[in-house]
């Protein structure tokens, strides 16, 4: 059993090394931050934004780990951005229709379009997630959707609208088909040259600056727009529990999946409720149906727990309540 | 078949012609956008070019229709014809291909693409058209009279013409008579086969074009490499023809159709051959018979213009034999107008115009 809770600087070395089994290279789009420097500089940025008195979202990341409750091992982590944009602007894909009517022959046609777009670039953002290979279902949602109690508790810090971005499919056709002939490089080559980043102004002077014809373009780059990569798939289908919705955008590079939604529209908004917390007995169920926060800023932790409110002694002692207290409750 | 030396005259077209074009476009077969065989088409085609040729079309109409005639039994062997001026009434599309750069001198990032443009730049410019020559008369120098003869009437009305040149090749089709380009774009938009397409506009149904065709502009690069390939790419049954109006001084210089992607061979009207090497010259007694060069002659009369094949050795009078002076309804003392058949050493317009 896990809590979520802000990145502290002595996770700096679990950091380090979940970021070597993640296998990524350092400053990827959409991945946690791997490598000494860029975590020492992602968890110093992460303090920073917790600390502040925010009241209006600038350019914070809030960084979070998943830890187990018995030796505190991460098994995870995860951001929050106040700002996609962080300062300048963020760049997507927006998905669309065109239609045209030809009323002489009683003809239509819809295509599918992308336009690249920047309206994204104030909606808060959901990225970086990676979970330990071999944790479950529940870690995973518990990582996708724990940081959005932090939002809710301090709305002051972010925006109403969120999005959440994931790696598209690897090496992708998508890429293959669109932005690979603008750049003539490989996507690594390009990732490496932007570090990561959607907002360089470079990304309006290379890439197509007219609405693209999906579905002109080769079956497999079609296919490939609005995916996720299979790591990250449980994520994606957490946060379309949580209230996100797909459709709407597509990473500018591989296509991968961008999922977005109004704050009213989530869980951790809508459907939270103050439950009163007790302890969980021996053979209760196992399975945690809800996520459980203390029901303010400071101090935030998320653990999970029965649909009546109980957790554990080590859930509570986590959470710094105890049973008979009351706390926000989301279903899972 | 005609034999090597038919007397053949290009003429304009008259409303007596209905019956031989009919079975002419029914040779032509499904090959002709401008040429179809319907007869109530043709019937309304021969009357706006009988109004053209004499004066009382308007400008948005004027169609120049010419016919081959074998004046040894008076049979119809081909047509050819201008447009006085394309696009003033229903708009004119092609695609334009244009270069562009997207850099950023920040990341040293430089790549060169090319693009797709919707176009209507040969609004108001003649159009060569409608050429077909029946498959009994394709010897000799028929061919090029049936096609030439056009230039020479621009070369002596110019007036009758826009700034402006240009000829639609047919594009490339594969074996199967498929158009990689067509199959790659157009059928996405118009949803209809592309001799379905074709046939549309033939008939003048050309408003689904502006309403169904994909109005952003394209980058080449999303298409296909069997359709990037064929872009300017003539139908091999077209390569002579293409050949010939290079010759006279037409060029493709980026525009090509939206169906098929053929190339548009385009000349300003000035750049013509035919405007440098054609020259005035009397009808009347040569000195001993000169082998002269292949030529073309025609009179200098609008509704009743005459063209036929006659070389001219140079300097002096122009002899004429009595069949040919009554082709071209013109005697002794008269003025016609010479044209040698092949550009003038030395000077080939299709170089000297390339951009």
């Amino acid at each position: 059993m896990h809590v979520i809770r802000p990145v502290q600087d002595t996770d700096l070395a679990q950091l380090t090394e979940l970021g070597e089994l993640s296998g990524m290279a350092a400053g990827r789009a959409h991945r946690m931050p791997v490598g000494r420097a860029s975590l020492e500089q992602a968890v110093a940025a992460s303090l920073d934004a917790f600390a502040a008195a925010v009241s209006e979202p600038g350019a914070q990341t809030y960084l979070f780990v998943l830890a187990r409750l018995d030796d505190g091992t991460i098994d995870g982590c995860a951001s929050l951005q106040a700002q996609a944009g962080a300062g300048s602007a963020c760049f997507a894909f927006r998905r669309h229709v065109l239609r045209q009517i030809s009323a002489d022959l009683e003809m239509a046609h819809e295509m599918r379009a992308l336009t690249m777009c920047s309206e994204l670039s104030s909606y808060s953002h959901l990225v970086g997630r990676y979970l330990r290979p071999g944790m479950d279902a529940q870690a995973a949602a518990m990582l996708a959707r724990a940081p959005l109690l932090y939002a809710a508790a301090a709305p002051q810090r972010f925006a109403s609208n969120f999005i959440a971005s994931f790696p598209g499919l690897p090496d992708s056709p998508f890429w293959h088909a669109v932005g690979r002939n603008f750049f003539e490089r490989s996507l690594e080559d390009v990732e490496t040259l932007f570090g990561g980043a959607r907002c360089h102004p470079a990304v309006v002077e290379m890439m197509p600056h007219f609405p693209i014809y999906l579905d002109l373009m080769p079956i497999a780059a079609q296919a490939a727009v609005g995916q996720a990569d299979a790591a990250s798939r449980p994520f994606l289908r957490a946060l379309m529990a949580e209230g996100f919705q797909g459709g709407g955008y597509a990473g500018l590079f591989d296509g991968g999946a961008v999922l977005h939604a109004a704050s009213a529209d989530l869980s951790c908004f809508a459907r939270k409720t103050d439950t009163r917390l007790a302890l969980a007995r021996d053979g209760d169920d196992d399975v945690a149906h809800q996520m459980i926060t203390a029901p303010h800023e400071a101090g935030f932790r998320v653990v999970l727990g029965g649909p009546s409110g109980q957790v554990s002694a080590s859930a509570l002692n986590a959470l710094g309540l105890a049973p008979g207290h009351y706390a926000a409750c989301v279903p899972l | 078949m005609s034999a090597p030396q038919s007397r053949m005259v290009v003429r304009p077209a008259a409303a007596g012609d209905l019956d031989a074009l009919l079975s002419l476009a029914r040779e032509a077969g499904t090959g002709m956008t401008t040429f179809k065989a319907d007869r109530a088409m043709l019937a309304q085609r021969l009357e706006i070019a009988c109004s053209s040729f004499a004066g009382t079309a308007g400008m948005a109409d004027a169609d120049y229709v010419f016919v081959l005639e074998d004046c040894s039994n008076g049979r119809v062997a081909g047509i050819s014809a201008i447009k006085g001026a394309v696009g003033l009434d229903q708009a004119f599309y092609n695609y334009r291909i244009d270069t562009v750069i997207h850099a950023s001198g920040e990341l040293g990032l430089y790549t060169r693409l090319q693009m797709l443009h919707l176009s209507n730049d040969m609004t108001g410019a003649t159009e060569l058209c409608s050429l077909f020559l029946h498959p009994d008369y394709r010897n000799g120098n028929n061919g090029k009279l049936l096609s030439k003869a056009r230039l020479l009437f621009l070369a002596q009305f110019p007036e009758l013409g826009g700034d402006r040149v240009f000829a639609e090749m047919r594009g490339y089709q594969d074996e199967q008579g498929r158009s990689p380009f067509y199959d790659a774009l157009g059928r996405h938009f118009f949803k209809i086969d592309f001799d379905s397409a074709d046939d549309l506009t033939s008939c003048g149904r050309k408003s689904f074009i502006a309403e169904l065709m994909p109005r952003q502009p394209l980058y080449v690069c999303y298409l296909p490499e069997a359709a990037r390939a064929v872009i300017g790419d003539v139908h091999r049954n077209t390569v002579p023809a293409r050949r010939l109006l290079e010759q006279e001084g037409l060029h493709y210089a980026g525009l090509i159709d939206i169906f098929d992607a053929g190339p548009v061979l385009e000349a300003r009207l000035g750049d013509l051959r035919v405007m440098r090497d054609s020259a005035l010259v009397e009808v009347g007694e040569a000195p001993e018979a000169v082998p002269a060069p292949p030529g073309l002659v025609c009179n200098l009369e609008r509704d009743s213009f005459r063209v036929i094949e006659r070389g001219h050795a140079g300097g002096g009078a122009l002899a004429l034999e009595p069949w040919q002076q009554r082709a071209l309804n013109a005697q002794t003392g008269a003025r016609v107008r010479h044209y040698p058949m092949a550009p003038r050493q030395g000077s080939n317009p299709a170089k000297a115009n390339r951009p």
